[in-house]
Parts: structure tokens; sequence; C-alpha cells
């Protein structure tokens, strides 16, 4: 038996729209995959961005000056150097 | 066949069309409806608060920053078990009491609070035990990491992170920022998958102040001394730039921790500066000097009889602290003489000194920009009577702010031109652009150019030798001053018989300003006399806030010639090295035309580099071991590098 020609454009045409249809769910599925890493990263970014604010704040804490002159006067027996004692170098 | 073809046909056939038809039902008919359905199902509309901006000197050191922070809740009512085992542990890990807990996780409300803004680290741990029912919600933490440092001029927030004083206050609209709405497609559990805009929060914008952290810091520790050294109830400390009026430090005793503003009382939480007002005293006698000299109703040279220190003015004594016989303008205002200024405020007239204080910025506020300025008190001329006119001459019968004071000095400073005084230089966003910035801006002249640097003049003789504020003196700088000892108003009526106020304000460098200081010390148990009280808090915090600024760069002692009296040097205990001159050759330091370091400490080395002008560079520690020259092709300047190794690692 002989096919007819219109029968293999439909199922060519068929297979087609299914093809295209898989690939619209790869494609969606794809989408929200980029989606998760994308929040998650944004959301490790955030973390991250408020780990180093938090450390950036606690190391200013640490290096302030009033907290520096403390440590070096009663812990290390340090005084503020005489007016003559200061040197700026040119 | 072709018939059971055509029957299988039309059956798919049929089927498909009843697909398209319910296709086009949901598509076209409830399209809409069940789109609207689906995005409630879906998408998710999320506030995103910003974190709230930093406030910075303006070196871009940080102040105040807002830190991560989670407010941890327990729902004791889902706890199908008994919490209160978990309680000490709990109190430990947050640092709380143990009673706060327990009381906590024994509620019978459905929420309680179990710690607002606990550190990331401590919500890590308690989320680690693995109790039931306790849950977090993100948040943010004002942190101020330099503690005490400018604390009532940056001011606090609350728990919600509004600003309730200073500039946390004043600039609330900048620092908190705008909430941000993003729209996100959720999973079924809830997850986002992805959001139509930034998931990050929007950045508030920041503010950067005119102080400076290290002005700041050294006003805080000579005030913070003094203070406690003459057992006052309290301390004012202001630095101004007189030519742009940039408040470079503002210092207060007492004060508090702004991490902590509960733990501190309502008086050390305000900002006296602005918001308190003392009588001046005497340093109102440089205002009246001014406006006198400049209505030329007296000359400097001019000799006034100071009445050998008593002066009837109707059925009321004035009197001095000496008896003086004739001084000139000049020496009232270099000894401080009340019936001296008496009889010139009498020469100039009350409605024109009122016109000239008003002038200067008094009985008004400067309108700074930071909440809670008062205006001081300055009544009107109209109901001055002649002994208000003589007492207001020393500064008696009239309150100024502090803020008030420094300002009009720093008029006479910045040739009589008065500005508005500011405290936020700009604001600014995540990327550093300038969205706001406040220039200095020029109020009015208040005295010729010419009186103004004629009165700076006359007050450098009041930190002369003989003059009230000579413990004002800076050693190499030129030091414009006025001391200032003034009673205190008694809240009965009348004055205090023991609350004195001495103060003392200054010019530096008096031929060229850079800063104008005002030293107020309340109630000082060692003595009473601005001189004797505030001048030493002067002199001590302009000569460093010089030297930090550069102003100050050589020692107040004269350079010895270039290189043929080395500075005190121990002899180092150096064996020799091979390319160094031994240390018995260090004297004179000068090897074949070339300065010698070798043998010399860093202190000496760099000693002798700086009076002799020349450019070094380091490396190590200990003493000169080494030194090469390097000479920099494009300008043809030539850098000493030196290297330097402890005592016993020298190695030949």
């Amino acid at each position: 038996m002989q096919r007819s020609p219109r029968w293999g454009q439909y199922v060519a045409l068929a297979v087609v729209g299914l093809g295209l249809a898989l690939a619209q769910v790869w494609v969606r599925l794809q989408v929200v995959a980029v989606g998760y890493a994308l929040s998650n990263a944004r959301q490790l970014v955030a973390t991250l961005e408020g780990e180093r604010q938090a450390l950036e704040a606690q190391w200013r804490a640490l290096t302030a000056p009033a907290r520096l002159a403390e440590l070096a006067t009663q812990r290390l027996g340090l005084a503020a150097p005489r007016p003559e004692q200061v040197v700026r170098v040119p | 066949m072709k018939r059971r073809l055509l029957g299988a046909g039309g059956i798919v056939g049929g089927g498909l069309l009843l697909v398209l038809l319910r296709l086009l039902q949901l598509i076209v008919v409830q399209g809409g409806e069940l789109a609207r359905q689906a995005e409630g199902q879906h998408q998710q509309r999320m506030t995103l608060v910003p974190r709230r901006g930093a406030i910075v000197d303006r070196h871009g050191e940080p102040l105040a920053l807002s830190v991560p922070a989670e407010d941890l809740y327990i729902r004791p009512r889902q706890a199908a078990v008994d919490l209160s085992q978990h309680a000490p542990v709990l109190a430990s890990t947050l640092n709380v009491s143990l009673q706060a807990v327990t009381r906590a996780l024994s509620s019978p409300a459905p929420f309680v609070w179990l710690k607002r803004q606990a550190t990331v680290q401590e919500a890590a741990q308690v989320r680690a035990l693995g109790i039931p029912a306790i849950g977090s919600v993100e948040t943010q933490r004002r942190f101020y990491p330099q503690g005490v440092l400018a604390a009532p001029v940056l001011g606090f927030t609350n728990i919600d992170a509004q600003g309730l004083e200073g500039v946390e206050r004043a600039y609330d609209r900048y620092l908190r920022g705008e909430p941000a709405e993003i729209v996100g497609e959720r999973d079924a559990l809830g997850r986002t998958i992805f959001a139509q805009g930034d998931e990050v929060p929007p950045r508030a914008l920041n503010v950067r102040l005119t102080l400076d952290a290290g002005l700041q810091y050294l006003a805080e520790r000579e005030l913070t001394r003094a203070v406690q050294e003459t057992g006052a109830v309290a301390g004012t400390v202001i630095i101004l730039d007189p030519h742009t009026f940039a408040v470079l430090a503002l210092a207060q005793v007492p004060t508090f921790d702004p991490n902590t503003p509960a733990s501190a009382p309502a008086e050390a939480r305000r900002n006296r500066a602005v918001s308190d007002c003392y009588e001046p005293g005497s340093t109102l006698k440089g205002l009246l000097a001014a406006a006198a000299l400049d209505a030329q109703v007296v000359r400097p040279e001019e000799r006034i009889f100071c009445e050998l220190g008593s002066y009837r003015v109707g059925r009321h004594i004035i009197n001095d602290h000496h008896g003086y016989g004739w001084l000139t303008f000049a020496e009232v205002l270099q000894k401080s003489s009340n019936i001296g200024a008496a009889k010139v405020g009498e020469r100039l007239g009350k409605e024109a000194y009122y016109a000239y204080l008003r002038a200067f910025g008094l009985g008004r506020v400067t309108a700074i920009d930071l909440p809670g300025e008062i205006p001081g008190f300055l009544s009107s001329p109209q109901v001055w009577s002649r002994i208000n006119l003589v007492t207001i001459s020393f500064g008696q019968g009239i309150a100024v702010t502090p803020l008030q004071l420094a300002c009009a000095y720093a008029a006479l400073a910045n040739d009589g031109v008065l500005m508005r005084p500011y405290i936020v230089q700009e604001v600014f966003d995540a990327e550093g652009r300038v969205v706001k910035a406040n220039n200095p801006e020029r109020l009015w002249q208040v005295v010729r150019t010419d009186t103004a640097r004629q009165l700076v003049g006359l007050l450098e003789k009041v930190v002369d030798q003989g003059g009230t504020g000579w413990r004002a003196r800076i050693a190499g700088v030129r030091v414009a001053g006025k001391t200032g000892t003034s009673q205190k108003v008694d809240p009965r009526g009348g004055y205090s018989a023991r609350g004195r106020i001495a103060s003392f304000i200054g010019i530096v460098p008096a031929d060229q300003p850079r800063l104008v200081v005002l030293v107020v010390i309340d109630e000082p148990k060692t003595g009473v006399y601005g001189g004797e009280i505030a001048a030493p808090v002067f002199h001590a915090i302009a000569r460093q806030a010089l030297v930090h600024l550069g102003v100050l760069t050589r020692p107040p002692f004269s350079a010895p010639p270039p290189m043929l009296s080395p500075p005190v040097l121990s002899p180092p205990r150096l064996r020799p090295v091979a390319n160094a001159a031994p240390a018995a050759s260090l004297t004179p330091a000068v090897v074949g035309g070339e300065p010698n370091f070798v043998g010399l400490s860093l202190r000496a080395a760099m000693t002798t580099a700086w009076r002799n002008g020349l450019r070094v560079h380091t490396r190590g520690s200990g003493y000169v071991v080494h030194q090469a020259q390097q000479r920099d092709e494009e300008t043809g300047e030539v850098t000493y590098v030196l290297t330097l190794a402890p005592v016993g690692e020298v190695h030949p």
C-alpha cells in the first residue's frame, strides 16, 4: 500500500509540534532550575555581604582609637609621645 | 482498512476537537480569572527593607553601621514538650537573664520575643540546639564601632532602626532609605524561584560628617581628663573650621554609649553644645571689643580708668578681681577688667551693642543641622536698664549656647564674616555619588575685616605673659583667645553661691586661623577661673590638633645645624657591618659629603632626616645597618632607603 503524502506531512507536523512542546517544557524546567540557582546565589551574596559588614564593624570596633589607647596604656604600659618625640616624615 | 482509518481518525479528531474546545473555554472564557488565581498561588510580593546607611567621619572612618541581626521568637503553644529544660542553655547562648528566658518559655501567649536583634552567630547557635517552636526574623542592628566617640552628635536609633537623636534623627529620611517591593515566583514549598527585580535589599544613603575622628578623639580624651582632674560636673569642647564653619569636633562630658543608650541618663544623651546655654562671662568681652572697635567708640591704645577695682552703677557695685587704675583698652581685654568693659559698653550704647550681639548670632539659633538647638537668651534692649547694659558688657545677664559663642569667634577669625555652622558634609549613595552636599553658607559681615583682624591681634595679648590666658600659649604658634569665668544661675533665683563655669575660647594660629576651639568646664572644684581651668585644656587640645592637621610640623625648639649635631643617641650595641661606618665614627655624621644614618635608631634616623629635610624610606626595625640612595628620575628627588635590624641580628 502506498502511503499518502498528506499523512506523512501530518505525522511530520505532529512530531515537530511534539518536539516544540518538549522543548518548551525543557526550557521551562531550565528556567526554574536557573531561577533556583540564581535565588540561592543572591541569598549567598546577601549573607556574605552581611557577614562582611559584621566583620568590618567588628574590625572597626577593635581598632577604635579609644580601645587601642586603653590597651597601649594599661596592658603595654605605653604613653602618648611628647611633642619633641613626634616626627613627621617628609 | 480505509474505513477503519477514517473511524480512528474521526475518534482522534473528535477527541482533539473536545480538547480544543476545552482549551478555548479555559483560555478565552475563564482565562482572566484563572490567570489571577494562578498568579496568587505562584507569585508573591516581597517588601525589601534597606539596611540603614552608614555615618562616617570626614575621612570615611565609620562611626555608625548597620549589621545583620535576627529577632528570635518562640511559639510556646506549638511546642508539644516542656521547654523549661532549655532555659539555661538559651540564657547563656543569648546572653540574657535566665529569668527572662524562663518567663518566655512558659508564657501562655501564642508568640513571645526571645531576643530582639540577636547576632547572626547567636541565632545560628540557637538553631543548632534544635529546640522546637523557635523561629527567627531577619532584621538589622545599629552598631557604633567607636563606642562613645561623638555619641551626642551621632544620636541613636530605636529597635526598629528609626533615628531618635542627633544626626540619626536629623538625617533619618536619608539613612533609612526607601523600601523596595519585588514580585517573585514561588514553588509549592514557598521557595522563591526567581524574582522580577533585584532580590538584594536596596541600599540606603550614607552620611559623611564634617567631624574628624582624630580631633574628636583627642578633644574627648583631654576633656574627660580635665573634668576628672578638676572634679567638674560637666564639660564641652567645640572645634570649628573658621573658614567654613564646619564642626571638626564636638565633645562633651558626661556622654553615653549609643550602643546602649537606655543605660545612660537623659542629661548624658543631650547635646550640650546646642541644647544647653550658660552665661558666657568674660568671653563675651571679645565680642564687646569687636563691636566697640567697629563702631569706633574706642581705640586699642585709649586709656580707661578702672576705678581701682570698684565701680558704682546706681545702687549696684561692679568689682574687678584686681584693683586697676588706668588701663589701655587693649589691657582691659588682656586683664579682663569688668569695669573697663562696663565703661566701653556704656559708651557703645544698648541699641548698638544689642545689634552687634544679634549680628554675631546670639539670641537666635545657628540653624546647624542637628536637632534640639535652642536660641539662648538675649533680651530686647528696650527692657535693658543701665545695670543690664553694664553686666551684659562682661557677659552676665545673657545666655549663649557653646556653639553660638564658637561661631561668633569663628566670625572674628573669618575676617568678620558669620557663616552657618554644619555637621554633615554630604549624603552619598552606595557607589559614592553625592546626593546632597552641604556647602559653606555665608550669612553676613558682622564687623569690618580690619576690625576683626585688629581684634584677633588684641586677643593675642590675652595669651601673652601678663594676660589671663597665658596658660593657653603654644610654643611656635601664635594664639589668640579669651578667658571666661561666670557664675551659674541658681534655679531658685539669683546666682549660685559656688557654681562657676570656667571657659576659654581661642583662635589658632592667630595669623592664619585654622581652628577655633572652645572649652567650657562646668563647676570645677580645683579652681574657678577660665585661665586656670580651661586654658590648659585648650592648650593640650589645640597643640595636638595642630600637629594632627600638619600645621605644627616642627618641634618648638630651634633645629641644630644640618648633620653636625646628631640627635641624642644611645650608643648602639652593633657589630660593624661590611659597608657601614663603625658606630664610633658617627660624629660628625657626614661621611664623604653624604649623610650617614648607619648605627642610628629608627627614631634618631627619622629625627635627623626630618630636621635636615631628607626623604627616607625604612625597612625593618631596630638600628640602621645599611643605607642606599634612590633618585626619582622625573623629579630628581633623592630618597634614602634605610635597612634596619634589631640589635643582635646584624650579620657582617
